[in-house]
C-alpha cells in the first residue's frame, strides 16, 4: 500500500463545501493526513475559478451545495472543460441519505464516493484505497491523458486480467473507452462478464446504452426499465429513455421520461433545456416555460450559459401573453423584457444574440397590443441584421415575421422574393417561407379587396358605372372576396345594363358570381339585397331572350 | 409532502443533530479538567449510543421503503475499524482485535455493514463479553466472522426465533442484522447470517454475502 502521507504532500488538493464549518473540519484532517497545498471554495463558480486557474491533483467535493451547482455538475464541468486530468483524483462526499441519488453516473463518474459523517481515521483509511488503487491505473490513465486511447485500452486490458480485485474500476474505464471508440459489442461483454458477479446499476445502464448504439431501442428500453425497478432514482435511466423514445418518434413519452429525471434531479442544466425543448415540440408551452426558466436560472454563472435557453422561455411564454391577460400575462412579458436586457448586456458583442433579442422583444410588444414599440424593436432587428454579414435563412424568416407583425408588408414581400430567388433547401426552411408567404398574401389580399370594393363604391356613388364594374371586378377576383363584394360586382354590372345596354358576357359574370355566392337564407340580412338582384338579374336575362 | 418523507426528514435531522451534540461534547471535554471527565464520559456515552440508535433508524426506515443501497468495492478491515471506533467509546473496557488482512475486499454496502458490525459488537458487549475478534474472508464468496468470549446464545436463540420480542436486545439486532445480509444480491443468491456457539465459551456470527 501507498505511504498516503508521502503522496498527500506533493499533491495541489481543492476542497469545496458550501458550509464554512465543514470546509476547514475537512481541510484541518487533510492537513493531519500530510496535505500542504490546499484551496478551498464555497460553491461551483469559486470551484471552477480555480479549477481553470490551476492544475490539481485532488478534489474533494461536497455533493449538495445548496443553491448552485451540485458536486457532480462540477465534475462533469471540471471533465467537460478538460481541466481534470483522469490521473487527478475526484472525490464525491455525500450525506448518507442522498448516496443512492448520487452514484451511478457513468459518463463523469468520480473515482470514489465518501459518505459523510467521518472520522479522521475513516478519512485516512479511505483515502489510502482511493490513492493507492489510483496509482495502479497510472498508466492507463496516463495514456488517456495523452490521448493515446489505444494503449489505455490494451494496458487495461492485460491489468484486469493480472487483478482482479481491480474489477470494478477497470471495468469503468474499458467501457467508457470501448464506447468512445464505439466497439460496442466490446463494451456490453466487458459489461456481462461484471454483471455476471456483482450487481451494479451503472454496468447496466453502460450495456442499455450500446445496445441502443447498435440499434436495438427495445432491447435497450426492457433493460433501462429493469435497472429502474431495482433503483428507482438512478435518474440517467431516465434520460437515455427520453433519447431512445425521442428516436423513436414518440415525443409524448420522451418528455414523461425527462420529466421525472428532472423532478429527481432538477438542477442539471442541460436536462431542463432538453426537457424544454421536447416540450416545444408536443406544444406543451406550459412546461416548456417552466424548463427554460429553470435552466436560464441554473445555468446563469455556469459553462452551460446558453442564449438559447434565454430565447426559448421567450418563445415559449408568447402564446400565453395578450393585452388582456391580467397579471400572468404582465409578469411573463415583464420577464421577457427582463431577460432581453440580461442578452443585450451579456452578449452584446454577438449579433446574432441580439438581432433574436429584438425579434422576440417585438414579438412580445406586439402581442401586447403595443404596436409602436414593437415596430421599434422590428427596425432595430433590421438594423442589426444589416450587419450581420451572410445571415441565415432562418433570421431572415423571422425579420420576414417582424415585418408582417408591424405592417410593413411591402419590406416582407421583398425579402420573401429574394429568400425565394437565393433558394430555400431544408424542408423545415421551405415550410416556414410558405407559411409567412400564404400569411402575407392573406393580409395584403384583404386589404386589397378592401381598397378596390371602397373605389368601387366611389365611382358608383358619382355615376361612374364602368370604372366600378372594374373596380368591383378587380376585388372579385381574389378567391377571398367577400359576399359583399360579390354583391357590390354584380350590382354595379346590372346598373350599366339597365342604363347603357345589355351585355352576354356581364350576364354570365353575375351568373358565376351567383354561383359563387351560393344560396342565401331569408333571415340573412343582406337576403332582401341579394332577392332584389337576383330578380334584376333574371328581368335583364329575359330581356336578352336567353 | 408525503407523510413517509416527512418521517424520513425528521429522522434524518435527529441524527444530523445528534452528530452535532457529539462533537460537542468532545470538545467540552477536551476543555475540562481531566478529574471531571468522570461526569462527562457517561453524557457522551448516551450521546453516542443515542447517534448510532438513530443511524439504524435510518436505514431500517429506508429498507423499508425498499430504498436502494448501493453496493461497491469496500474493504472489511476497514468497515471493522470504523465499526470499532463507532463504538469504544461506550465500551472502553473491552479488547478488539481486528485480523482482517488489508488486502481482503468484498462488495457490500459499507454503510450498512457498518451498521452490522457496530450491533453485533453491542451485542457482544450486552451479554458481558469482554474480547471480540473480527476476520473475514474473500476466498470463496465473501464472509465476515465476529467472535467474542461471552456466554454465547441461548438455545432458542440458536434455534432461529430471533424476531422474538420477548427478549430484548440481541434477538431484533440479530434480525436487524439478518436483514441487511439479506439486502445484499446476486441474481438468485442474497446474503446469509450463521450463529453459533464457540466451545468453550462465546459466540460468534458469520455474515455471508454472494
Amino acid at each position: 500500500m501507498i505511504n498516503l502521507e508521502n503522496e498527500l504532500a506533493s499533491q495541489r488538493i481543492l476542497i469545496i463545501d458550501d458550509l464554512v464549518e465543514a470546509r476547514t473540519s475537512l481541510k484541518k484532517m487533510m492537513v493531519t493526513l500530510g496535505a500542504s497545498h490546499i484551496d478551498t471554495a464555497v460553491d461551483g463558480n469559486e470551484a471552477m475559478k480555480f479549477l481553470h486557474e490551476h492544475d490539481y491533483d485532488m478534489v474533494l467535493s461536497d455533493y449538495n451545495l445548496g443553491k448552485g451547482k451540485d458536486g457532480q455538475q462540477i465534475l462533469e464541468e471540471a471533465r467537460y472543460s478538460q481541466r481534470l486530468r483522469a490521473t487527478a483524483l475526484f472525490i464525491m462526499v455525500t450525506g448518507e441519505n442522498a448516496v443512492d441519488m448520487v452514484m451511478g453516473a457513468l459518463e463523469y463518474d468520480p473515482d470514489a464516493y465518501l459518505t459523510k459523517p467521518f472520522t479522521l481515521n475513516m478519512l485516512r483509511e479511505r483515502l489510502t484505497r482511493i490513492v493507492d488503487i489510483k496509482s495502479q491505473l497510472q498508466g492507463i490513465n496516463q495514456a488517456v491523458d495523452d490521448g493515446r486511447i489505444d494503449d489505455a485500452v490494451t494496458e487495461a486490458e492485460i491489468v484486469i486480467k493480472q487483478h482482479p480485485k481491480l474489477l470494478m474500476p477497470l471495468t469503468r474505464i474499458l467501457g467508457r473507452l470501448y464506447m468512445q471508440q464505439q466497439r460496442y459489442h466490446e463494451a456490453i461483454r466487458i459489461y456481462s462478464d461484471l454483471l455476471n458477479i456483482r450487481s451494479v446499476s451503472w454496468a447496466r445502464l453502460g450495456q442499455a446504452i450500446c445496445m441502443h448504439h447498435l440499434g436495438d431501442p427495445h432491447g435497450a428500453i426492457a433493460l433501462l426499465k429493469q435497472t429502474l425497478s431495482k433503483h428507482p432514482l438512478y435518474v440517467q435511466c431516465y434520460d437515455w429513455l427520453a433519447r431512445i423514445m425521442l428516436e423513436l418518434e414518440k415525443p409524448e413519452e420522451a418528455q414523461q421520461f425527462l420529466q421525472k429525471a428532472v423532478d429527481i434531479s432538477p438542477k442539471a442544466v442541460l436536462r431542463q433545456m432538453e426537457l424544454g425543448q421536447i416540450a416545444v415540440a408536443n406544444e406543451d408551452y406550459a412546461t416548456a416555460e417552466l424548463a427554460f426558466d429553470a435552466a436560464v436560472r441554473l445555468g446563469r454563472f455556469s459553462c452551460y450559459k446558453n442564449s438559447d435557453n434565454y430565447l426559448h422561455f421567450a418563445q415559449a411564454v408568447q402564446s400565453r401573453i395578450s393585452p388582456e391577460g391580467g397579471r400572468d400575462s404582465r409578469v411573463r412579458a415583464d420577464k421577457v423584457m427582463r431577460y432581453v436586457e440580461e442578452l443585450r448586456q451579456d452578449y452584446a458583442g454577438n449579433s446574432g444574440v441580439m438581432f433574436d433579442s429584438s425579434i422576440v422583444e417585438g414579438k412580445t410588444f406586439h402581442r401586447l397590443g403595443q404596436e409602436e414599440k414593437a415596430r421599434k424593436s422590428a427596425n432595430h432587428a433590421e438594423e442589426i441584421l444589416a450587419r450581420i454579414e451572410d445571415p441565415s435563412l432562418d433570421q431572415q424568416l423571422q425579420m420576414t415575421e417582424a415585418y408582417i407583425e408591424t405592417d410593413q408588408h411591402v419590406k416582407a414581400k421583398k425579402l420573401l422574393r429574394k429568400l425565394q430567388k437565393q433558394g430555400l433547401d431544408e424542408n423545415a426552411i421551405q415550410e416556414e417561407w410558405q407559411r409567412l408567404e400564404s400569411k402575407l398574401n392573406e393580409i395584403t389580399v384583404r386589404k386589397y379587396t378592401t381598397e378596390l370594393n371602397a373605389r368601387g363604391v366611389d365611382c358608383y356613388e358619382k355615376g361612374l358605372l364602368e370604372q366600378a364594374v372594374e373596380a368591383f371586378d378587380e376585388a372579385a377576383d381574389f378567391e377571398e372576396a367577400g359576399v359583399s363584394v360579390l354583391l357590390n360586382a354584380i350590382q354595379a354590372k346590372l346598373s350599366f345594363m339597365e342604363e347603357k345596354e345589355i351585355r352576354v358576357s356581364y350576364l354570365k359574370d353575375c351568373h358565376k358570381m351567383f354561383k359563387r355566392i351560393g344560396p342565401i337564407g331569408d333571415t340573412d340580412e343582406r337576403f332582401e339585397r341579394y332577392d332584389r338582384l337576383k330578380n334584376t338579374y333574371l328581368r335583364l336575362k329575359r330581356a336578352a331572350g336567353l | 409532502m408525503k407523510f413517509d418523507q416527512l418521517v424520513g426528514a425528521v429522522i434524518h435531522d435527529l441524527k444530523n443533530q445528534l452528530q452535532a451534540l457529539l462533537d460537542y461534547e468532545r470538545e467540552a471535554i477536551e476543555q475540562v479538567p481531566e478529574n471531571y471527565h468522570q461526569h462527562l464520559t457517561p453524557i457522551l456515552q448516551r450521546t453516542n449510543r443515542l447517534k448510532n440508535d438513530t443511524l439504524q433508524l435510518v436505514s431500517l426506515f429506508r429498507l423499508g421503503e425498499q430504498r436502494h443501497f448501493p453496493l461497491d468495492d469496500a474493504w472489511p478491515m476497514d468497515t471493522v475499524n470504523d465499526a470499532i471506533e463507532a463504538t469504544s467509546l461506550q465500551f472502553p473496557t473491552i479488547k478488539f482485535h481486528n485480523q482482517i488482512d488489508e488486502q481482503c475486499q468484498g462488495f457490500y454496502s459499507e454503510m450498512l455493514l457498518h451498521l452490522a458490525i457496530i450491533t453485533l459488537i453491542t451485542n457482544s458487549a450486552q451479554a458481558g463479553a469482554t474480547e471480540i475478534w473480527f476476520k473475514a474472508s474473500d476466498e470463496h464468496g465473501f464472509t465476515i466472522t465476529i467472535e467474542d468470549n461471552g456466554p454465547g446464545f441461548p438455545p432458542e436463540i440458536l434455534n432461529g426465533e430471533w424476531d422474538s420480542s420477548k427478549r430484548e436486545g440481541s434477538g431484533l439486532g440479530l434480525y436487524f442484522v439478518e436483514l441487511i445480509a439479506d439486502h445484499h444480491r446476486q441474481g438468485e443468491q442474497h446474503g446469509q447470517l450463521d450463529i453459533a456457539n464457540r466451545t468453550p465459551t462465546g459466540a460468534r456470527v458469520t455474515i455471508r454475502l454472494p
